[in-house]
């Protein structure tokens, strides 16, 4: 099974969909059990396609692609995890990109990496209104929530928005992290958020180190 | 990969309509005629007087007819090789590419540790040898700096010596102006070639002579010229005027007279031996008003001046040696960047068979390990920018695009994934977050490029000279050394 | 308020870069294969567009739309034929007529950048966020330095307002300019309606901003091939009072465009081809301008590649290529460099970007004085720029090869071991040549005595005695207060 394991590391660290794919379907028909197929197989591949990247040796697109197959993957196991009651809670995100702003390539880039680094991702999209981020904060109860904006004439809802959170009683029930073109550590002192990510990967890394 | 990267060569610009170029042709013509060169040495006097020029022996003046002057250009090859200890990094100069070479050659160096300016020694131009071995935009290695540390007289030997047991590439022997060390720079080339015949047929070694504005050629220079054309090792030839100091005010008065001083030592030259492989070397610059200072380095008159010149070359038919930097800046600073970028980038319009001043800071009177690096920087953007770009439908990529569609996403397809390495990649220029940079104390890319340096010194091995051929060449150096400490 | 007014001799005019070569990185045959599958795209792809106006227009005008999807299909003729009305020049008029440009008449224009949300102090050296005052204070030294023909607002004005801080950022620059202002951060109906209302105060009516427009615009497609509504109903707003309005594409390779030159550019050209049609659908013979910012992204990060290359050079220059095929005015970015300082990348990065414009003639060249990818501001990087800018205008201002200047008679009488320096000639000519006002020139002992000095410290003195003296052309009585009531219906509305 380890030469199996193997096979589904190589074909995701290559973005070798098909080769993935079917190394997962190989392992689910030996019966391999799936928490060791997410764990050994596919987690363990996108981490080391992670420190990779960190090398310079893979670049963002390719740990892109990766995370989709990877996706893909997780979800083709997803039944038989549930069904051995192996599923472990998942820790979530929830990303937007905040009202009146359209821009959301950061924001999405951000979102494949979160997912590598096996974070459950909810993207509510752009130009989304506090109070919606407000209601999803309440009712999914993620344990990060990311808030994007491009234009310095959109960057004030970031505090607008962790306002409201403190106005409702949830800002010390999540943690919020900002990027963007315009924002700053400073700015993101100012506001009181939790983090500040100068780049998709960083988001990644500043956010397992607020959920550890 | 290849140990050669050289540049496409496509003339895109003339900065003179032919019409203007053949006015500067004329005016030269006239110049020459009437006017004439002084020549120092009375051999090469009585050469050219029996070969038809109109020769004055009470002050060395030489003046040549038009006529005479068109016949000698004309003899002049428009292409011819350049060999390297290493085949695989010969020359073919005329051939459609271009070379870069290195600069020289100044005295003073910037210490790799200190940063400091000190005179320069063998051992550095050692290790810009080896830096220049390891990395595929330099084509040719000249004497980048000189050897202070050894006696004047046969200096170039020694710089010889340090070069070629640090390079397998063609090497220049710029900065020789004496008969004893041609002697000595041919007699150990020959050495590594093999023997004289050798030599001739793969020459390793080739030079340039400079006219020392205004209009003179002075015996050393000559005579150096001379023994290296009976060894059958190509020589150019070169003028370094500064207008409104050694040539006139004007831009187009200082291309005539560069242009008068280049072709009368091509016209000598090839009187004395037609048919040699020679170049076009020309460096105007002009002086500051303000303080007499050449130090500025390149300016809109210099690019000018330089682009005439490049097409007057061209005009003859011969290979051509083009200046792509020589800023006047102290340091790896905005002032080089932009300079040596400026000069860089009409090189890439108006290419050269042979390009130049890689290295260089101060107008040319200091050298830097890290400015060698970061000139080859701005060499490679230009080389990538002028390849050919794929506009067919795989490369525009229109089934990916309607693949994504509006509004879609590009990263993680597989188009992206196979073509996104074709994308230049720098190796200097600095990516990082400003908080990034901020914590790493503000680095600059001088910075990066010292590192690289450091690398390749700790990394790289240049092709070794057999035993016994070291041990000749240190023969004969000694031998010199010995010659000119007695004479 | 005052009466009379203290200008800078040196800004009473501009210099400008004049299209004296032209070297074509395209070959007809490539720039064919561009304009080929921009349409193609446009056909059969489509853009994504929901703004009911552009929609219900194109829709008469014969393009193939789908209201459910949000998908517009443009056929060739159409933009074939839209094209075709856009006019081949415009006038940017300023409040100094002395100062108007007029566009595609074979000269290119340097702006300063937009619109960046922090600034470099010129005191500290540290970086902050920027206010309406830094705003203020670098449109009124771009106001001085003649290299600079018309203002994009370089830096946002970060303390006012959000809904209306476009509207405070065209009142501080009326007041600190007597140039043309380029209004790019607009992108909504409302600010476009505030913004074309105090244009028209400024101007002294409708019909003389028409005639005399002191203010225009561009707007930005989202790539890959997408148009918002709040840009398209700005972009009519500023159409309807008669103002240039400009399109512009932005994609990213990798990431909002493929990962090819071409597939970058033929994205960047579908797109701006698409918002010209529209414009012109809406308002035939409408001036506008082809802005292509066609950049790569950085492979290991995914953001902006701040260490840029061949390809943008590329890309700049086809940019203005293609504007040139198509018989419009171009806006390209020129001074753009990824630097976090203006150290030698950014004078690699400028210089090659600024040279390229001298052999890809455009019309309007943009981002004097930006640095780390239009993310960080700095007074001495605008001065810089504007140096070379002024060097490059020099180059391509061209050369005498007469007689005089051939230079024969000197030569002779120099004759060999001669020198030039006293010879009336020399004298008489000297002037000509350009000189630097930046580049270091003194020996190396000085230089270090002095602590090692680069040219930024001689940008930052200059900026200093211009912000120290330069007082631009005042607003006519009573204009400052009108602009202010406009600002405060907006916010109160």
């Amino acid at each position: 099974m380890e030469e199996q394991l193997q096979t589904l590391r190589q074909a995701l660290m290559t973005a070798d969909v098909k080769g993935a794919i079917a190394a997962t379907q190989a392992l689910m028909d030996a019966n391999a059990d799936p928490k060791t197929v997410l764990e050994e197989g596919l987690a363990r591949g996108m981490s080391e396609l992670g420190e990779k990247w960190k090398r310079g040796e893979v670049f963002l697109p390719e740990v892109v692609a990766s995370a989709e197959i990877f996706k893909q993957c997780n979800e083709m196991i997803e039944p038989a995890l549930i069904a051995g009651g192996q599923k472990e809670a998942s820790l979530k995100v929830v990303m937007a990109t905040v009202k009146g702003d359209l821009h959301d390539l950061g924001k999405n880039m951000v979102g494949a990496m979160m997912r590598t680094a096996g974070f459950e991702v909810h993207d509510l999209g752009k130009d989304v209104p506090a109070d919606k981020i407000i209601e999803v904060v309440r009712d999914m109860q993620p344990e990060i929530l990311g808030l994007s904006a491009l234009l310095t004439t959109t960057v004030g809802q970031q505090q607008a928005v962790i306002e409201t959170l403190k106005k409702e009683g949830l800002r010390d029930k999540v943690k919020v992290l900002v990027g963007g073109a315009p924002v700053t550590q400073e700015w993101a002192d100012e506001i009181g958020a939790d983090g500040f990510a100068p780049s998709a990967p960083e988001a990644v890394n500043i956010a397992q180190k607020l959920t550890s | 990969m290849a140990r050669i990267r050289s540049s496409p060569f496509v003339r895109r610009y003339e900065v003179a309509p032919p019409e203007v170029i053949e006015k500067l042709h004329d005016a030269t013509l006239r110049v020459l005629e009437r006017t004439g060169v002084r020549i120092g040495s009375e051999r090469v006097q009585e050469r050219l007087a029996d070969a038809g020029a109109n020769v004055d022996f009470d002050n060395g003046r030489v003046r040549f007819a038009p006529e005479f002057v068109e016949e000698k250009l004309a003899l002049a090859p428009g292409a011819f090789f350049e060999a390297a200890r290493d085949p695989e990094c010969d020359l073919q100069v005329g051939s459609g590419r271009g070379y870069l070479g290195m600069d020289g050659c100044p005295s003073d160096i910037l210490d790799l540790d200190t940063g400091e300016r000190r005179r320069s020694t063998a051992e550095d131009l050692h290790k810009l040898a080896i830096i220049a071995d390891a990395i595929p935009e330099v084509a040719y290695v000249w004497t980048a700096v000189a050897a202070n540390d050894s006696p004047e007289t046969t200096r170039t030997l020694h710089e010889f010596y340090a070069k070629v047991t640090g390079t397998s590439k063609h090497m220049l022997q710029n900065a020789l102006y004496t008969e004893l060390g041609a002697r000595g720079v041919v007699e150990m080339s020959r050495a590594v070639a093999g023997g004289s015949d050798e030599l001739r047929a793969r020459p390793i070694v080739s030079n340039y002579q400079v006219c020392m504005s205004p209009l003179t050629w002075d015996a050393g220079g000559l005579d150096a010229m001379v023994v290296f054309a009976d060894a059958g090792i190509p020589v150019g030839m070169c003028c370094m005027n500064i207008a409104m100091a050694s040539a006139p005010a004007s831009a187009a008065g200082t291309v005539v007279f560069a242009n008068a001083e280049v072709v009368s030592g091509m016209v000598v030259l090839e009187t004395l031996y037609p048919g040699h492989p020679t170049y076009y070397v020309a460096y105007p610059t002009s002086m500051d008003i303000r303080d007499g200072s050449i130090d500025p380095g390149w300016g809109p008159e210099e690019l000018m001046m330089q682009g005439a010149c490049q097409q007057l070359a061209r005009r003859y038919g011969v290979p051509v040696h083009v200046g792509l930097g020589g800023t006047g800046a102290k340091t790896q600073n905005w002032q080089a960047g932009l300079q040596n970028a400026l000069a860089a980038f009409l090189g890439s319009v108006m290419p050269g068979d042979l390009m130049s001043d890689a290295g260089s800071l101060l107008t040319g009177l200091v050298y830097s390990y890290e400015s060698l690096l970061l000139d080859t920087e701005i060499y490679s953007l230009l080389c990538d920018m002028w390849e050919a770009h794929d506009f067919g439908d795989e490369a525009t990529g229109l089934d990916v695009i309607d693949a994504v569609g509006p509004g879609g996403l590009f990263l993680g397809q597989q188009h992206t994934l196979a073509h996104m390495r074709d994308f230049w990649m720098p190796r200097f220029f600095d990516r990082s977050t400003w908080e990034d940079w901020e914590e790493s104390g503000r680095p600059e890319p001088a910075d990066k490029a010292r590192e690289r340096v450091r690398e390749i010194l700790a990394t790289h091995e240049p092709q070794p000279l057999d035993a016994d051929l070291d041990a000749e060449l240190r023969r004969v150096l000694a031998a010199y050394d010995e010659e000119a400490t007695e004479g | 308020m005052r009466e009379s007014r203290t200008r800078d001799p040196r800004s009473t005019w501009i210099r400008s870069l004049p299209w004296n070569f032209t070297v074509d990185v395209l070959s007809p045959g490539d720039l064919a294969k561009l304009h080929d599958n921009s349409l193609a795209i446009l056909d059969k792809v489509g853009i994504a567009l929901g703004w009911a106006p552009a929609v219900d227009a194109l829709a008469d005008t014969g393009a193939r739309v789908d209201r459910d999807a949000n998908r517009v299909f443009f056929p060739p003729e159409l933009i074939e034929k839209q094209l075709a009305l856009a006019p081949s020049s415009f006038l940017l008029a300023a409040r100094d007529p002395a100062l108007d440009l007029r566009i595609g008449a074979g000269h290119g224009y340097l702006a300063t950048d937009g619109c960046v949300a922090d600034i470099i102090d010129i005191d500290t050296g540290t970086r902050r966020r920027s206010t309406k005052q830094d705003l203020g204070d670098i449109t009124r030294l771009a106001d001085a330095l003649p290299q600079i023909g018309f203002h994009w607002q370089p830096v946002s004005a970060g303390d006012t307002p959000n809904n209306t801080r476009p509207l405070h950022e065209v009142q501080v620059q009326f007041l600190n300019t007597a140039k043309h202002i380029q209004q790019m951060t607009v992108i909504d109906g409302e600010n476009a309606r505030g913004a074309a209302e105090m244009a028209r105060i400024v101007a002294g009516g409708a019909e003389e901003l028409r005639r005399r427009p002191l203010m225009s615009n561009f707007q930005c497609s989202i790539s890959p091939l997408a148009w918002e509504d709040g840009p398209l109903e700005a972009m009519a707003v500023f159409a309807e009072a008669g103002l240039p309005v400009g399109v512009c594409s932005m994609p990213l390779s990798c990431a909002t465009a493929p990962a090819t030159v071409a597939g970058l550019l033929t994205i960047a050209n579908a797109e701006i081809l698409s918002g010209i049609a529209i414009l012109e659908t809406m308002h035939p013979g409408a001036p506008t301008f082809y802005v292509s910012y066609a950049t790569s992204m950085d492979l290991n990060s995914g953001a902006l590649n701040l260490g840029w290359g061949p390809e943008e050079l590329f890309a700049e220059m086809v940019c203005t290529q293609m504007a040139r095929r198509y018989g419009i005015p171009s806006t390209v970015g020129t001074f753009g460099t990824g630097s976090k300082f203006p150290d030698w990348q950014a004078g690699v990065q400028n210089a090659l970007s600024g040279f390229a414009k001298v052999f890809a003639p455009g019309d309007m060249l943009t981002a004097a004085g930006s640095l780390y990818g239009d993310r960080a501001y700095s007074l001495e990087a605008l001065v810089l720029d504007a140096e070379i800018f002024d060097l490059l205008c020099h180059f391509a201002d061209g050369y005498s090869f007469d007689e005089d200047h051939l230079a024969f008679g000197p030569i002779s009488e120099v004759g060999p071991g001669g020198h030039f320096l006293a010879n009336p000639h020399t004298l008489a000519n000297m002037r000509e040549s350009w000189m630097s006002g930046l580049f270091e020139r003194g020996t190396w002992e000085d230089w270090e005595e002095a602590g090692r000095p680069s040219p930024v410290n001689g940008a930052r003195v200059r900026a200093r005695e211009i912000l120290g003296s330069h007082e631009p052309l005042p607003l006519p009585d009573g204009l400052e207060n009108e602009l202010a009531k406009v600002i405060e219906a907006q916010e109160r509305g």
